[in-house]
């Protein structure tokens, strides 16, 4: 599964968003959710993919496509340096 | 001055999650009590609760849901029902006179718990992020003045078991002296997890489980009381001034006329006679009532031995040689002590013990007290005269007492 698909369905099971307005580009607010909501969406992104998300990047989160290529970056380093954010 | 009328009620407890499902169980004395099988992690031995069977999907999305707390989760439903009886036709321009008075008394204590218990008990300690803002006392009255667009005052009354007839009381000041026009109140609680039932279970103050009938556990002013049953639910009610519910023509339950509030300053669990007698006297004077013109009272009545002793003769010295003409109940036997809620509950049960011109009776009272001495209507309710009022006795922990008094509206 791509990170995209394991986003959307994190999307789907846990905030009810339908699956096929979910494209790279979209909006959180446009998804409805609203910014506590997002909070609480990173968190259970952390965990699906073992990986820590630095406030400073939370910030600049608003869309699907900004989450994509964070989720990337972040485990492209864990592989780089396995253990280090955990 | 304006008068403050009842004109929408809802309620979510262990005896109902409707008005009419909850009063006819008070009525027929069904016992929403139930038993606790305890928590050995917690030292928690098992225990007589009134919990509710609530299922958060029904009323919520999964994700409104994860950021609401037990008790706000109750506090929304009650009111949404209130508001849908109700039907206030809040106007854009009218939400600035439009506020919420909210008691809990100890709002998040299921989120506390949880993240307490992910802190200490996970090795990964994944504190959820939106912990704070679940767990705040004044979530309910946030959430509530969110969902509803209400712009004027927004308060929370943590005074243990007499918040909620608190935040119904303020409300009633509010717009009887003009400063709004209409308010949600009533109040919310939901404690009923290992930790916070443990820390009542060493107080000592709890029931003891009816081996052979557990709904049976707590039976106030009986001599075989042992102490209180704690319960989970919210009861909300909208107040709108005489002048705007008339003006749009509202259907009235009740006059919310009398609220006395005064401390014991004496002992943070002693009850005090004296504190009682002032707060039942306060409401009497603010409704401009005699005490011989109140029908009906619901006692505060827990079931602790000192407690239930203590309000007999705080009863009996406020309402003198007419005492035996009145009817008095407490209707924890069978929906248990809601704490922050018990005060808008048992409220609610007086608006509709005046509607039905019922008094509900006292479940499970068999073998008198003899220093409870008083009218307590054993297992059998009893009708209310016309023109008789109603009044609503609310006494908290830390000694804050609260009353409240509801008349037929002319």
């Amino acid at each position: 599964m791509s990170t995209l698909d394991r986003i959307r369905a994190i999307a789907i099971r846990e905030f009810e968003v339908d699956g096929a307005v979910i494209q790279n580009d979209v909006s959180f607010e446009a998804l409805g959710i609203d910014s506590l909501s997002l909070v609480e969406m990173l968190f259970t992104v952390e965990d699906e993919f073992g990986i820590r998300i630095p406030p400073s990047s939370a910030e600049k989160i608003t869309s699907i496509n900004d989450l994509v290529s964070l989720v990337d970056i972040l485990r492209a380093q864990l592989e780089a340096h396995p253990g280090a954010p955990g | 001055m304006q008068r403050v009328l009842v004109t929408g009620m809802g309620v979510v407890s262990p005896t109902g999650c409707d008005t009419a499902s909850f009063f006819s169980s008070l009525v027929d004395a069904r016992s929403g009590v139930r038993r606790h099988p305890g928590d050995a992690a917690y030292l928690l031995d098992p225990l007589p609760v009134a919990a509710i069977d609530f299922n958060a999907a029904e009323h919520f999305s999964r994700m409104q849901a994860g950021q609401l707390d037990r008790h706000v989760q109750f506090a929304l439903v009650a009111v949404r029902q209130a508001m849908n009886d109700a039907m206030p036709e809040i106007t854009p321009d009218e939400r600035e006179r439009a506020g919420v008075y909210w008691g809990t008394g100890m709002g998040g204590a299921d989120t506390l718990e949880s993240a307490y218990t992910c802190l200490i008990g996970s090795d990964e300690k994944r504190l959820r992020p939106l912990t704070v803002v679940t767990a705040m006392a004044n979530a309910a009255a946030a959430q509530i003045s969110i969902e509803f667009s209400l712009l004027g005052p927004m308060l929370s009354i943590s005074n243990a078991c007499s918040s909620s007839a608190m935040a119904i009381g303020e409300a009633m000041r509010a717009i009887r002296f003009g400063e709004i026009d209409v308010a949600i109140v009533g109040g919310s609680e939901a404690l009923l997890t290992s930790g916070t039932l443990r820390a009542w279970q060493v107080l000592g103050t709890l029931a003891e489980l009816n081996p052979t009938h557990p709904e049976q556990s707590c039976c106030p002013f009986d001599r075989r009381r042992s102490g209180l049953v704690l319960g989970e639910g919210a009861a909300a009610l909208v107040l709108e001034s005489e002048t705007r519910a008339r003006r749009r023509g509202a259907r009235i339950y009740a006059e919310l006329s009398g609220y006395g509030n005064a401390a014991d300053g004496q002992h943070l669990a002693r009850p005090d006679a004296a504190g009682q007698g002032r707060a039942m006297r306060a409401a009497l004077r603010s409704a401009e009532l005699r005490p011989e013109q109140i029908g009906y009272l619901n006692a505060h009545g827990t079931a602790t031995k000192i407690g239930d002793a203590v309000e007999s003769e705080a009863i009996a010295q406020v309402f003198g040689s007419g005492v035996q003409d009145l009817a008095i109940s407490s209707t924890k036997a069978v929906h248990g002590h809601l704490m922050g809620a018990a005060g808008a509950v048992e409220f609610i049960a007086c608006v509709l013990a005046l509607t039905n011109r019922f008094a509900p009776p006292t479940a499970h009272l068999e073998e008198a007290d003899a220093a409870c001495p008083l009218n307590y209507l054993p297992r059998q309710g009893r009708e209310l005269q016309a023109g008789h009022a109603v009044m609503s006795n609310s006494f908290a922990f830390g000694g804050g007492n609260a009353v409240l008094i509801a008349r037929q509206y002319r």
